[in-house]
Protein backbone atom coordinates (compact mmCIF):
# COMPACT_ATOMS: atom_id res chain seq x y z
CA UNK A 1 0.00 0.00 0.00
CA UNK A 2 1.50 3.45 -1.00
CA UNK A 3 -0.49 5.82 1.04
CA UNK A 4 -3.27 5.69 3.25
CA UNK A 5 -6.04 7.62 1.16
CA UNK A 6 -4.92 4.36 -1.06
CA UNK A 7 -6.05 1.88 1.85
CA UNK A 8 -9.35 4.00 2.66
CA UNK A 9 -10.11 3.53 -0.99
CA UNK A 10 -9.57 -0.02 -0.73
CA UNK A 11 -11.42 -0.81 2.03
CA UNK A 12 -14.23 1.47 0.83
CA UNK A 13 -14.43 -0.93 -1.85
CA UNK A 14 -14.16 -4.11 -0.02
CA UNK A 15 -15.91 -3.34 2.89
CA UNK A 16 -18.36 -0.36 2.30
CA UNK A 17 -20.53 -0.62 5.20
CA UNK A 18 -17.62 -1.53 8.01
CA UNK A 19 -17.47 1.60 10.60
CA UNK A 20 -14.61 3.75 9.64
CA UNK A 21 -15.20 7.30 11.86
CA UNK A 22 -17.00 8.82 14.13
CA UNK A 23 -16.43 12.09 16.43
CA UNK A 24 -19.52 12.11 19.15
CA UNK A 25 -21.60 13.85 16.48
CA UNK A 26 -21.15 12.17 13.11
CA UNK A 27 -20.15 8.90 12.14
CA UNK A 28 -19.40 7.42 8.91
CA UNK A 29 -18.94 4.19 7.03
CA UNK A 30 -15.69 3.46 4.75
CA UNK A 31 -17.80 4.23 1.61
CA UNK A 32 -19.08 7.63 3.29
CA UNK A 33 -15.73 8.45 4.02
CA UNK A 34 -14.15 7.92 0.91
CA UNK A 35 -17.14 10.02 -0.55
CA UNK A 36 -16.86 13.11 1.99
CA UNK A 37 -12.59 12.82 1.00
CA UNK A 38 -13.23 12.43 -3.00
CA UNK A 39 -16.04 15.22 -2.77
CA UNK A 40 -13.28 17.60 -0.89
CA UNK A 41 -10.36 16.24 -3.31
CA UNK A 42 -13.07 17.20 -6.51
CA UNK A 43 -13.22 20.78 -4.22
CA UNK A 44 -9.93 21.14 -3.97
CA UNK A 45 -8.98 20.76 -7.67
CA UNK A 46 -11.42 23.12 -8.73
CA UNK A 47 -9.85 26.21 -6.86
CA UNK A 48 -6.70 25.37 -8.50
CA UNK A 49 -4.63 23.25 -5.48
CA UNK A 50 -1.95 21.13 -7.62
CA UNK A 51 0.16 18.64 -6.61
CA UNK A 52 3.46 19.39 -4.19
CA UNK A 53 1.40 22.39 -2.82
CA UNK A 54 0.76 23.21 0.95
CA UNK A 55 -2.57 23.22 2.71
CA UNK A 56 -2.51 24.72 5.77
CA UNK A 57 -5.26 23.06 8.27
CA UNK A 58 -6.22 24.18 11.92
CA UNK A 59 -7.23 21.30 13.77
CA UNK A 60 -10.95 21.14 14.56
CA UNK A 61 -10.29 17.83 16.18
CA UNK A 62 -13.75 16.35 14.06
CA UNK A 63 -14.28 14.48 11.05
CA UNK A 64 -14.03 17.55 8.63
CA UNK A 65 -10.18 18.10 9.79
CA UNK A 66 -9.13 14.54 9.06
CA UNK A 67 -11.00 14.71 6.02
CA UNK A 68 -9.85 17.69 4.56
CA UNK A 69 -5.83 16.11 5.27
CA UNK A 70 -7.04 13.14 3.67
CA UNK A 71 -8.73 15.10 0.39
CA UNK A 72 -5.56 17.16 0.52
CA UNK A 73 -3.05 13.65 0.13
CA UNK A 74 -5.66 12.17 -2.50
CA UNK A 75 -4.37 15.48 -4.78
CA UNK A 76 -0.81 15.00 -3.88
CA UNK A 77 -0.92 18.10 -2.39
CA UNK A 78 0.79 18.19 1.07
CA UNK A 79 -1.30 18.32 4.57
CA UNK A 80 0.21 20.69 6.79
CA UNK A 81 -1.80 20.41 10.60
CA UNK A 82 -1.86 23.36 12.80
CA UNK A 83 -2.76 22.66 16.44
CA UNK A 84 -5.84 24.24 17.82
CA UNK A 85 -4.77 26.94 20.29
CA UNK A 86 -2.23 27.76 17.54
CA UNK A 87 -1.92 31.49 17.97
CA UNK A 88 -2.37 33.65 14.48
CA UNK A 89 0.98 34.74 14.65
CA UNK A 90 2.49 31.14 14.14
CA UNK A 91 -0.16 30.62 11.52
CA UNK A 92 1.12 33.25 9.36
CA UNK A 93 4.69 31.91 9.78
CA UNK A 94 3.88 28.98 9.24
CA UNK A 95 2.25 30.00 5.87
CA UNK A 96 4.81 32.04 4.73
CA UNK A 97 7.58 28.89 5.66
CA UNK A 98 5.29 26.64 3.69
CA UNK A 99 4.37 29.28 0.74
CA UNK A 100 1.04 27.89 1.40
CA UNK A 101 -1.85 27.83 -1.04
CA UNK A 102 -4.52 27.48 0.98
CA UNK A 103 -5.54 28.03 4.61
CA UNK A 104 -8.70 26.06 6.10
CA UNK A 105 -10.34 26.38 9.52
CA UNK A 106 -13.71 27.09 11.21
CA UNK A 107 -12.52 30.34 11.22
CA UNK A 108 -11.35 32.89 8.73
CA UNK A 109 -8.31 35.15 9.58
CA UNK A 110 -6.42 37.67 6.98
CA UNK A 111 -3.18 35.93 5.78
CA UNK A 112 -3.39 36.85 1.86
CA UNK A 113 -3.77 33.44 1.16
CA UNK A 114 -7.21 31.82 0.09
CA UNK A 115 -9.30 30.44 2.66
CA UNK A 116 -11.67 27.78 2.95
CA UNK A 117 -13.76 26.87 5.89
CA UNK A 118 -13.77 23.58 7.83
CA UNK A 119 -17.03 23.71 8.78
CA UNK A 120 -19.28 22.59 5.70
CA UNK A 121 -16.36 20.28 4.42
CA UNK A 122 -18.91 17.37 4.34
CA UNK A 123 -21.52 18.75 2.27
CA UNK A 124 -19.34 18.34 -0.83
CA UNK A 125 -19.85 14.45 -1.22
CA UNK A 126 -21.48 14.54 -3.49
CA UNK A 127 -19.36 16.46 -5.96
CA UNK A 128 -17.05 13.21 -6.01
CA UNK A 129 -18.51 11.02 -8.40
CA UNK A 130 -17.31 12.81 -11.94
CA UNK A 131 -13.48 13.42 -10.92
CA UNK A 132 -10.86 10.77 -11.45
CA UNK A 133 -7.48 10.56 -9.02
CA UNK A 134 -4.66 9.48 -9.32
CA UNK A 135 -3.33 7.87 -5.93
CA UNK A 136 -0.10 9.48 -4.28
CA UNK A 137 3.09 7.48 -4.87
CA UNK A 138 5.55 6.53 -2.04
CA UNK A 139 7.87 9.27 -2.79
CA UNK A 140 5.39 12.40 -2.81
CA UNK A 141 5.45 14.55 0.34
CA UNK A 142 2.44 13.53 2.08
CA UNK A 143 2.44 15.80 5.08
CA UNK A 144 4.66 18.70 7.18
CA UNK A 145 4.58 18.51 11.06
CA UNK A 146 5.89 21.47 12.63
CA UNK A 147 6.68 20.20 16.14
CA UNK A 148 6.40 22.57 19.68
CA UNK A 149 9.39 23.32 19.54
CA UNK A 150 10.19 23.43 23.75
CA UNK A 151 14.16 23.57 22.94
CA UNK A 152 14.55 26.19 20.02
CA UNK A 153 12.68 27.42 16.77
CA UNK A 154 10.08 24.47 15.74
CA UNK A 155 10.72 22.67 12.13
CA UNK A 156 8.65 21.64 9.93
CA UNK A 157 9.12 17.50 9.42
CA UNK A 158 8.73 16.74 6.21
CA UNK A 159 7.06 13.06 5.88
CA UNK A 160 7.20 11.03 2.44
CA UNK A 161 4.01 8.70 1.77
CA UNK A 162 6.40 5.58 2.63
CA UNK A 163 7.46 7.37 5.89
CA UNK A 164 3.88 7.34 6.96
CA UNK A 165 2.60 3.84 5.88
CA UNK A 166 5.71 2.55 7.55
CA UNK A 167 4.77 4.18 10.92
CA UNK A 168 1.47 3.03 10.85
CA UNK A 169 2.64 -0.43 10.20
CA UNK A 170 4.80 0.29 13.21
CA UNK A 171 1.90 0.49 15.50
CA UNK A 172 -0.68 -1.95 13.16
CA UNK A 173 2.34 -4.90 14.44
CA UNK A 174 3.14 -3.50 17.75
CA UNK A 175 -0.01 -3.81 19.48
CA UNK A 176 -1.08 -6.51 17.00
CA UNK A 177 -4.11 -5.28 15.91
CA UNK A 178 -7.11 -6.57 15.46
CA UNK A 179 -9.04 -5.81 11.87
CA UNK A 180 -12.11 -5.65 14.36
CA UNK A 181 -10.37 -3.29 16.19
CA UNK A 182 -12.19 -0.14 17.41
CA UNK A 183 -9.85 2.82 18.77
CA UNK A 184 -10.63 5.95 21.17
CA UNK A 185 -8.17 8.51 19.70
CA UNK A 186 -9.05 11.93 22.07
CA UNK A 187 -5.72 13.48 21.84
CA UNK A 188 -4.48 16.37 19.12
CA UNK A 189 -4.87 14.73 15.56
CA UNK A 190 -3.09 17.94 14.66
CA UNK A 191 0.21 16.25 16.69
CA UNK A 192 1.95 12.84 15.50
CA UNK A 193 1.16 10.90 18.39
CA UNK A 194 -3.04 11.03 17.31
CA UNK A 195 -2.76 11.02 13.94
CA UNK A 196 -0.25 8.57 13.45
CA UNK A 197 -2.97 6.04 15.45
CA UNK A 198 -5.42 7.50 13.30
CA UNK A 199 -3.52 6.83 10.09
CA UNK A 200 -2.59 3.14 11.51
CA UNK A 201 -6.37 2.06 12.03
CA UNK A 202 -7.56 3.24 8.84
CA UNK A 203 -4.97 1.24 6.87
CA UNK A 204 -5.45 -1.52 8.98
CA UNK A 205 -9.27 -1.29 8.13
CA UNK A 206 -10.34 -0.47 11.66
CA UNK A 207 -12.69 1.80 12.94
CA UNK A 208 -12.18 5.46 14.93
CA UNK A 209 -13.47 7.58 17.41
CA UNK A 210 -12.35 10.97 17.45
CA UNK A 211 -13.16 13.01 20.58
CA UNK A 212 -11.72 16.04 21.88
CA UNK A 213 -10.35 14.92 25.27
CA UNK A 214 -10.94 12.66 27.88
CA UNK A 215 -12.33 15.18 30.79
CA UNK A 216 -16.02 15.15 29.98
CA UNK A 217 -16.13 11.59 30.55
CA UNK A 218 -19.62 10.97 30.56
CA UNK A 219 -19.21 11.72 26.69
CA UNK A 220 -16.61 9.67 26.89
CA UNK A 221 -17.74 6.60 28.13
CA UNK A 222 -21.33 6.94 26.22
CA UNK A 223 -19.12 7.07 22.92
CA UNK A 224 -17.28 4.22 23.97
CA UNK A 225 -20.57 2.12 25.02
CA UNK A 226 -22.04 3.61 21.50
CA UNK A 227 -19.04 1.81 18.96
CA UNK A 228 -18.33 -0.71 21.13
CA UNK A 229 -14.45 0.76 21.59
CA UNK A 230 -11.77 -2.11 21.69
CA UNK A 231 -8.55 0.42 22.24
CA UNK A 232 -7.69 3.70 23.32
CA UNK A 233 -5.01 5.96 22.65
CA UNK A 234 -3.17 8.48 24.99
CA UNK A 235 -1.06 10.72 26.17
CA UNK A 236 0.45 10.47 29.89
CA UNK A 237 -1.52 13.55 30.94
CA UNK A 238 -5.04 12.20 29.29
CA UNK A 239 -4.04 9.11 31.07
CA UNK A 240 -3.59 11.03 34.72
CA UNK A 241 -7.18 12.75 33.61
CA UNK A 242 -9.30 9.96 32.84
CA UNK A 243 -7.69 8.28 35.99
CA UNK A 244 -8.63 10.80 38.05
CA UNK A 245 -12.20 11.79 36.88
CA UNK A 246 -13.20 8.34 35.16
CA UNK A 247 -11.29 5.09 36.72
CA UNK A 248 -14.46 3.26 37.95
CA UNK A 249 -16.10 3.05 34.51
CA UNK A 250 -13.01 2.57 32.98
CA UNK A 251 -13.04 -0.43 35.51
CA UNK A 252 -16.21 -1.34 34.76
CA UNK A 253 -15.11 -1.28 30.80
CA UNK A 254 -12.72 -3.52 31.46
CA UNK A 255 -13.56 -6.60 29.93
CA UNK A 256 -13.79 -5.31 26.39
CA UNK A 257 -10.61 -3.57 26.56
CA UNK A 258 -8.01 -5.33 23.85
CA UNK A 259 -5.16 -2.76 24.64
CA UNK A 260 -4.74 0.86 25.59
CA UNK A 261 -1.55 2.75 24.00
CA UNK A 262 0.55 5.38 25.57
CA UNK A 263 3.15 7.72 23.94
CA UNK A 264 4.47 11.11 23.41
CA UNK A 265 5.74 11.21 26.88
CA UNK A 266 6.98 9.08 29.96
CA UNK A 267 4.51 7.94 32.12
CA UNK A 268 4.50 8.61 35.86
CA UNK A 269 4.73 5.44 37.81
CA UNK A 270 1.68 5.88 39.95
CA UNK A 271 -0.47 6.18 36.66
CA UNK A 272 0.78 2.99 35.44
CA UNK A 273 0.43 0.84 38.31
CA UNK A 274 -2.96 2.27 38.73
CA UNK A 275 -4.09 1.53 35.16
CA UNK A 276 -2.46 -1.78 35.60
CA UNK A 277 -4.87 -2.47 38.03
CA UNK A 278 -7.72 -1.55 36.52
CA UNK A 279 -7.42 -3.33 32.97
CA UNK A 280 -5.62 -6.14 34.16
CA UNK A 281 -6.11 -8.36 31.00
CA UNK A 282 -5.67 -5.81 28.65
CA UNK A 283 -2.38 -4.80 27.05
CA UNK A 284 -0.76 -1.76 27.98
CA UNK A 285 1.58 -0.22 25.54
CA UNK A 286 4.33 2.58 25.79
CA UNK A 287 5.38 3.71 22.51
CA UNK A 288 9.24 5.46 22.36
CA UNK A 289 9.19 7.61 18.90
CA UNK A 290 9.77 10.47 17.70
CA UNK A 291 8.11 12.98 15.19
CA UNK A 292 11.36 12.43 12.68
CA UNK A 293 11.45 8.40 13.40
CA UNK A 294 7.96 7.12 14.82
CA UNK A 295 6.60 4.78 16.70
CA UNK A 296 10.16 3.00 16.89
CA UNK A 297 10.20 0.78 19.53
CA UNK A 298 7.05 -1.17 22.00
CA UNK A 299 6.49 -2.46 25.48
CA UNK A 300 3.71 -3.83 27.09
CA UNK A 301 4.46 -3.03 30.50
CA UNK A 302 1.52 -4.91 31.83
CA UNK A 303 3.44 -7.78 31.48
CA UNK A 304 7.08 -5.89 31.57
CA UNK A 305 6.50 -3.97 34.95
CA UNK A 306 9.74 -5.26 36.26
CA UNK A 307 12.07 -3.57 33.95
CA UNK A 308 12.94 -0.23 35.13
CA UNK A 309 13.50 2.70 31.86
CA UNK A 310 13.13 -0.05 29.60
CA UNK A 311 11.27 0.85 26.30
CA UNK A 312 10.64 -2.16 25.04
CA UNK A 313 12.06 -3.90 21.99
CA UNK A 314 12.00 -2.59 18.50
CA UNK A 315 9.34 -2.53 15.95
CA UNK A 316 8.83 -4.12 12.39
CA UNK A 317 10.39 -1.18 10.32
CA UNK A 318 12.88 0.24 13.09
CA UNK A 319 16.62 -1.12 13.38
CA UNK A 320 18.72 0.98 15.92
CA UNK A 321 21.91 1.31 16.38
CA UNK A 322 24.11 3.68 19.53
CA UNK A 323 26.24 6.80 18.96
CA UNK A 324 28.86 8.10 20.98
CA UNK A 325 29.04 11.76 21.25
CA UNK A 326 31.91 12.20 18.72
CA UNK A 327 29.50 10.38 16.19
CA UNK A 328 30.97 7.08 16.16
CA UNK A 329 29.35 3.80 16.26
CA UNK A 330 29.80 1.64 20.16
CA UNK A 331 28.45 -1.57 21.56
CA UNK A 332 26.47 -0.14 23.83
CA UNK A 333 25.73 -2.03 27.44
CA UNK A 334 24.42 -0.87 30.70
CA UNK A 335 28.30 0.99 31.44
CA UNK A 336 28.46 1.96 28.18
CA UNK A 337 25.41 3.87 27.06
CA UNK A 338 25.17 5.99 23.51
CA UNK A 339 23.11 8.43 21.50
CA UNK A 340 19.75 6.09 20.56
CA UNK A 341 19.61 6.05 16.76
CA UNK A 342 17.28 4.86 14.68
CA UNK A 343 16.79 3.71 10.91
CA UNK A 344 13.98 2.62 8.77
CA UNK A 345 11.07 3.52 6.44
CA UNK A 346 9.79 5.09 9.17
CA UNK A 347 12.54 8.08 9.10
CA UNK A 348 11.23 11.70 7.96
CA UNK A 349 12.79 12.61 4.78
CA UNK A 350 14.21 15.60 6.39
CA UNK A 351 13.23 19.09 7.99
CA UNK A 352 11.59 21.05 5.29
CA UNK A 353 14.03 23.49 3.03
CA UNK A 354 16.83 22.34 5.54
CA UNK A 355 19.69 20.49 4.74
CA UNK A 356 19.70 16.54 5.11
CA UNK A 357 23.50 17.10 5.75
CA UNK A 358 23.60 17.82 9.03
CA UNK A 359 25.66 15.34 11.23
CA UNK A 360 24.17 15.95 14.70
CA UNK A 361 20.85 14.28 13.16
CA UNK A 362 21.60 12.32 10.02
CA UNK A 363 24.39 10.01 10.66
CA UNK A 364 25.62 7.10 8.37
CA UNK A 365 21.52 6.60 7.39
CA UNK A 366 20.39 6.73 11.15
CA UNK A 367 18.66 9.87 12.58
CA UNK A 368 20.21 10.46 15.85
CA UNK A 369 18.16 11.62 19.09
CA UNK A 370 19.31 13.13 22.14
CA UNK A 371 18.36 10.25 24.04
CA UNK A 372 21.16 8.42 26.05
CA UNK A 373 20.62 4.61 25.47
CA UNK A 374 21.52 0.65 25.62
CA UNK A 375 20.62 -2.16 24.44
CA UNK A 376 20.64 -5.55 26.85
CA UNK A 377 21.48 -9.27 25.34
CA UNK A 378 17.92 -9.38 24.73
CA UNK A 379 17.75 -6.89 22.25
CA UNK A 380 15.78 -4.82 25.03
CA UNK A 381 16.52 -1.30 24.45
CA UNK A 382 16.67 1.05 28.17
CA UNK A 383 16.34 4.34 28.16
CA UNK A 384 18.73 6.71 30.85
CA UNK A 385 18.51 10.39 30.34
CA UNK A 386 18.49 13.04 27.95
CA UNK A 387 21.98 14.20 26.80
CA UNK A 388 21.07 18.03 26.80
CA UNK A 389 19.22 17.52 30.39
CA UNK A 390 22.16 16.37 31.99
CA UNK A 391 22.96 18.37 35.13
CA UNK A 392 26.96 18.74 34.88
CA UNK A 393 28.09 19.52 38.52
CA UNK A 394 31.66 19.93 39.97
CA UNK A 395 32.63 17.16 36.97
CA UNK A 396 29.75 14.91 37.92
CA UNK A 397 26.76 13.92 35.41
CA UNK A 398 23.26 13.78 36.96
CA UNK A 399 20.96 12.50 35.51
CA UNK A 400 17.03 14.91 36.49
CA UNK A 401 15.13 11.96 35.53
CA UNK A 402 16.59 9.79 38.22
CA UNK A 403 16.34 12.55 41.12
CA UNK A 404 12.78 13.60 39.49
CA UNK A 405 11.79 9.17 39.72
CA UNK A 406 13.07 9.02 43.86
CA UNK A 407 11.30 12.45 44.45
CA UNK A 408 8.11 10.78 43.19
CA UNK A 409 8.45 7.91 46.11
CA UNK A 410 8.01 10.51 48.71
CA UNK A 411 4.06 11.04 49.90
CA UNK A 412 2.66 14.07 49.41
CA UNK A 413 4.78 14.60 45.68
CA UNK A 414 2.33 14.54 42.83
CA UNK A 415 4.67 16.07 40.26
CA UNK A 416 8.06 17.60 40.21
CA UNK A 417 11.14 18.41 37.66
CA UNK A 418 14.09 18.80 38.04
CA UNK A 419 16.97 21.46 36.37
CA UNK A 420 20.25 22.68 36.78
CA UNK A 421 20.87 26.07 38.35
CA UNK A 422 24.19 28.14 38.29
CA UNK A 423 26.70 27.12 41.04
CA UNK A 424 29.72 29.36 41.26
CA UNK A 425 31.93 26.61 42.90
CA UNK A 426 29.93 23.63 40.67
CA UNK A 427 29.19 25.14 37.97
CA UNK A 428 25.96 23.76 38.00
CA UNK A 429 23.65 22.15 40.63
CA UNK A 430 20.45 20.41 40.45
CA UNK A 431 16.96 22.32 41.79
CA UNK A 432 14.21 20.20 42.28
CA UNK A 433 10.48 22.22 41.92
CA UNK A 434 7.37 19.88 43.83
CA UNK A 435 4.11 20.17 43.67
CA UNK A 436 1.53 18.78 45.69
CA UNK A 437 -1.98 17.77 45.67
CA UNK A 438 -4.57 20.16 46.74
CA UNK A 439 -4.14 20.89 50.82
CA UNK A 440 -1.13 18.30 50.88
CA UNK A 441 1.73 19.53 53.08
CA UNK A 442 5.35 18.29 52.26
CA UNK A 443 8.24 19.22 54.93
CA UNK A 444 11.09 19.93 52.55
CA UNK A 445 13.94 18.81 55.04
CA UNK A 446 12.41 15.29 54.78
CA UNK A 447 11.94 15.10 51.28
CA UNK A 448 15.61 16.17 51.59
CA UNK A 449 16.51 13.42 53.76
CA UNK A 450 14.55 10.93 51.44
CA UNK A 451 16.47 11.33 48.33
CA UNK A 452 19.71 11.64 50.58
CA UNK A 453 19.23 8.44 51.20
CA UNK A 454 18.46 6.98 47.73
CA UNK A 455 20.95 8.80 45.81
CA UNK A 456 24.64 9.55 45.90
CA UNK A 457 25.56 12.93 47.78
CA UNK A 458 26.23 14.78 44.80
CA UNK A 459 22.53 14.25 42.83
CA UNK A 460 21.18 15.48 46.10
CA UNK A 461 19.20 18.70 45.23
CA UNK A 462 19.88 21.32 48.31
CA UNK A 463 17.54 23.79 46.45
CA UNK A 464 14.18 22.80 46.80
CA UNK A 465 10.82 24.60 45.98
CA UNK A 466 7.23 24.41 45.80
CA UNK A 467 5.29 25.65 43.02
CA UNK A 468 1.39 24.93 42.08
CA UNK A 469 1.82 23.24 38.95
CA UNK A 470 5.17 21.64 37.06
CA UNK A 471 4.95 23.37 33.84
CA UNK A 472 4.45 20.90 30.82
CA UNK A 473 4.50 20.77 27.07
CA UNK A 474 1.00 19.57 25.37
CA UNK A 475 1.89 16.62 25.93
CA UNK A 476 2.13 16.08 28.79
CA UNK A 477 6.75 16.29 29.26
CA UNK A 478 7.84 18.03 31.53
CA UNK A 479 8.79 22.02 30.21
CA UNK A 480 12.17 22.00 31.81
CA UNK A 481 13.17 24.95 29.72
CA UNK A 482 10.62 27.16 31.13
CA UNK A 483 11.92 26.39 34.82
CA UNK A 484 14.86 27.29 33.78
CA UNK A 485 14.01 30.25 32.19
CA UNK A 486 12.38 31.53 35.37
CA UNK A 487 14.95 30.94 37.59
CA UNK A 488 17.29 32.89 35.44
CA UNK A 489 14.74 35.42 35.96
CA UNK A 490 14.31 35.28 39.71
CA UNK B 1 -21.12 32.82 44.25
CA UNK B 2 -18.45 35.33 45.67
CA UNK B 3 -16.99 32.35 47.16
CA UNK B 4 -16.73 30.58 44.58
CA UNK B 5 -15.36 33.30 41.97
CA UNK B 6 -12.41 32.69 44.85
CA UNK B 7 -12.27 29.49 44.68
CA UNK B 8 -12.19 29.14 41.16
CA UNK B 9 -9.79 31.99 40.66
CA UNK B 10 -7.22 29.83 43.31
CA UNK B 11 -7.62 26.86 40.64
CA UNK B 12 -7.31 28.51 37.34
CA UNK B 13 -5.85 32.13 38.32
CA UNK B 14 -5.10 32.70 34.60
CA UNK B 15 -8.88 32.30 33.66
CA UNK B 16 -11.25 35.35 33.20
CA UNK B 17 -14.14 34.03 35.57
CA UNK B 18 -16.26 36.86 34.58
CA UNK B 19 -15.71 36.48 30.80
CA UNK B 20 -18.88 35.81 28.61
CA UNK B 21 -19.75 32.88 26.71
CA UNK B 22 -18.52 29.37 26.67
CA UNK B 23 -15.31 29.34 28.30
CA UNK B 24 -14.43 25.59 26.88
CA UNK B 25 -15.31 26.54 23.05
CA UNK B 26 -13.08 29.78 23.46
CA UNK B 27 -10.75 27.69 24.88
CA UNK B 28 -10.35 30.01 27.55
CA UNK B 29 -10.68 26.63 29.98
CA UNK B 30 -8.49 23.43 29.32
CA UNK B 31 -8.33 20.04 30.17
CA UNK B 32 -5.86 21.46 32.76
CA UNK B 33 -7.62 24.12 34.60
CA UNK B 34 -10.79 21.35 34.72
CA UNK B 35 -8.97 19.21 36.38
CA UNK B 36 -7.60 21.67 38.65
CA UNK B 37 -11.06 23.20 39.52
CA UNK B 38 -12.56 19.55 39.82
CA UNK B 39 -9.68 19.04 42.75
CA UNK B 40 -10.60 22.22 43.96
CA UNK B 41 -14.22 21.94 44.41
CA UNK B 42 -13.90 18.63 45.78
CA UNK B 43 -11.85 19.69 48.56
CA UNK B 44 -13.51 23.34 49.80
CA UNK B 45 -17.20 22.06 49.17
CA UNK B 46 -16.72 18.65 50.18
CA UNK B 47 -18.18 16.64 47.29
CA UNK B 48 -17.95 14.18 44.89
CA UNK B 49 -18.39 15.18 41.01
CA UNK B 50 -19.80 11.78 39.70
CA UNK B 51 -19.07 10.70 35.74
CA UNK B 52 -22.59 11.86 34.70
CA UNK B 53 -21.83 14.93 35.50
CA UNK B 54 -18.38 15.55 33.72
CA UNK B 55 -19.96 17.26 30.76
CA UNK B 56 -19.64 20.50 29.10
CA UNK B 57 -22.60 22.04 29.79
CA UNK B 58 -21.27 21.87 33.71
CA UNK B 59 -18.14 23.45 33.29
CA UNK B 60 -18.53 26.34 30.66
CA UNK B 61 -18.69 29.36 32.97
CA UNK B 62 -18.79 30.17 36.19
CA UNK B 63 -22.88 30.40 36.51
CA UNK B 64 -22.88 26.94 35.44
CA UNK B 65 -20.09 25.78 37.80
CA UNK B 66 -21.81 27.64 40.86
CA UNK B 67 -25.08 25.51 39.90
CA UNK B 68 -23.62 22.16 39.50
CA UNK B 69 -22.12 22.95 43.13
CA UNK B 70 -25.40 23.84 44.65
CA UNK B 71 -26.86 20.87 43.32
CA UNK B 72 -24.35 17.99 44.48
CA UNK B 73 -24.25 20.18 47.77
CA UNK B 74 -28.13 19.58 48.43
CA UNK B 75 -28.17 15.83 47.24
Amino acid sequence: MNSIVEAVAKHALNRPTKFCIADGKKELTYKEYWECIRGYAAYLKKIGIKKGECVVVRNSQNVEFVTVGMAVQLIGAIFVPLEKNVAEQRIREICEEVEAKLYVANREIDLGIPFASCVDVLTYRSESEREEFTFPGRMDTAEILFTTGTTGKSKGIELLHKNVVAVAENVISGVEMKENNVELIPVPLSHSHGLRRYYANLLNGSGVVILDGVVFVKNVFACMKRYGVTAIDLVPAALSALLKLGAEELEAYSDKIDYVQLGSAPIPEQDKKRICKILPNARLYNFYGTTESGCSCIIDFNRCSDKKNCIGHPTCHAVFAFFDENGNRLESSKENVGLLACKGDMNMKGYYRLPTSDEQIFRQGYIVTQDMAYMDEDGLIYLVGRAGDVIQSGGNKISPQEVEEVALDFDGVEECACIPVENPLLGQEPKLFYATQSGVDVKEEALYEFIKSKLEAYKVPKLIEKIDRIPRTYNGKINRRQLVEQEKGD
Amino acid sequence: MDELMEVLRQAAPKVDWEAEGNLIEEGILDSVDIISVVSELTAVYDIEIPTEEMEIENFCCARAIYELVQRLSED
